[in-house]
């Protein structure tokens, strides 16, 4: 694999992981979240 | 028109914390230096190692609760276990997918199948097995023996994951941080980023349980006609 990859802070594996690992944290949350208030009334 | 009951003091203050400290987490992981070898891209790892880290975590916390089960006999303990297990998988299918993303720039390929990653798939497979089995079943006592019986034996092939690295060794590294003697490969300048997740993923999964457990007692005494919550 080219260095110029490995060397950009923004390349797209890094991004991608990142807004995937908090979008599924967020959104189990979220969706735990929905559910209890759900299950409250 | 009711307004739904707030979550206990605890439960809020972990999750509260949980996300106060990924957010810090994040600066830190973001503003780690770059490794010699693999530049920015190693970065995946302070995702990668807590999420690992949590979800193994998580399936010993459930063979302890599923044990305790089958014990006591009271269905409290299945709820507990079973909420371990789906954040447990929650965390697992991260710790896939950003080795995925790690392995395709440094090995040049997404997965292999090696003894890490074997063990690793064989292990989500049976604990998508013990909701697959769950599911299956409709009598509460029932599903709760079958399914702690699912939690005991997978249990055995976690720690046969964690040490498969070292045990037959292959493309996938040794522990980047062992957490189990402390011994570190990172640069000390990149510990501050991997202590502040593993943190952050820890008080996450504890506050992701009590509030999957509070939802799923919730919902079992719903079932049960309105009667308080069984056992």
């Amino acid at each position: 694999m080219d260095s110029s990859l490995l060397n950009n802070p923004a390349n797209p594996f890094t991004v991608w992981v990142y807004v995937v690992s908090y979008a599924v944290i967020l959104g189990y949350l979220g969706f735990l979240l929905w559910r209890y208030m759900r299950e409250s009334e | 028109m009711t307004r739904a009951r707030p979550l206990d003091l605890l439960t809020l203050t972990l999750l509260g914390l949980g996300l106060l400290t990924l957010g810090a987490g994040a600066f830190f992981a973001l503003t780690a230096p770059p490794d010699a070898d693999q530049g920015y891209v190693y970065r995946i790892f302070f995702i990668h190692v807590p999420s690992a880290w949590v979800g193994m975590v998580a399936l010993f916390v459930a063979l302890f609760y599923s044990i305790v089960y089958i014990a006591r006999g009271s269905l409290k303990y299945d709820r507990i276990a079973t909420a371990c297990i789906e954040v447990a998988l929650i965390f697992l299918f991260l710790t896939l997918f950003t080795g995925m993303l790690w392995g395709r720039p440094t090995w040049g390929v997404y997965w292999t199948w090696e003894p890490r990653l074997t063990t690793f798939a064989i292990l989500l497979v049976v604990y998508i097995g013990y909701f697959v089995v769950r599911s299956a079943i409709e009598d509460p006592e029932m599903r709760a023996k079958a399914s702690a019986a699912i939690s005991i034996l997978g249990a055995i092939n976690v720690p046969i994951t964690y040490m498969s690295v070292v045990w037959w060794r292959s493309i996938h590294q040794v522990q980047t941080f062992n957490v189990t003697t402390g011994e570190s490969r990172f640069d000390p300048a990149m510990l501050p980023a991997l202590f502040v997740n593993l943190a952050a993923f820890t008080l996450l999964y504890i506050g992701f349980v009590r509030l999957r457990s509070v939802l799923a007692g919730r919902e079992a005494a719903r079932q049960d006609l309105g009667s308080p919550v069984a056992n």
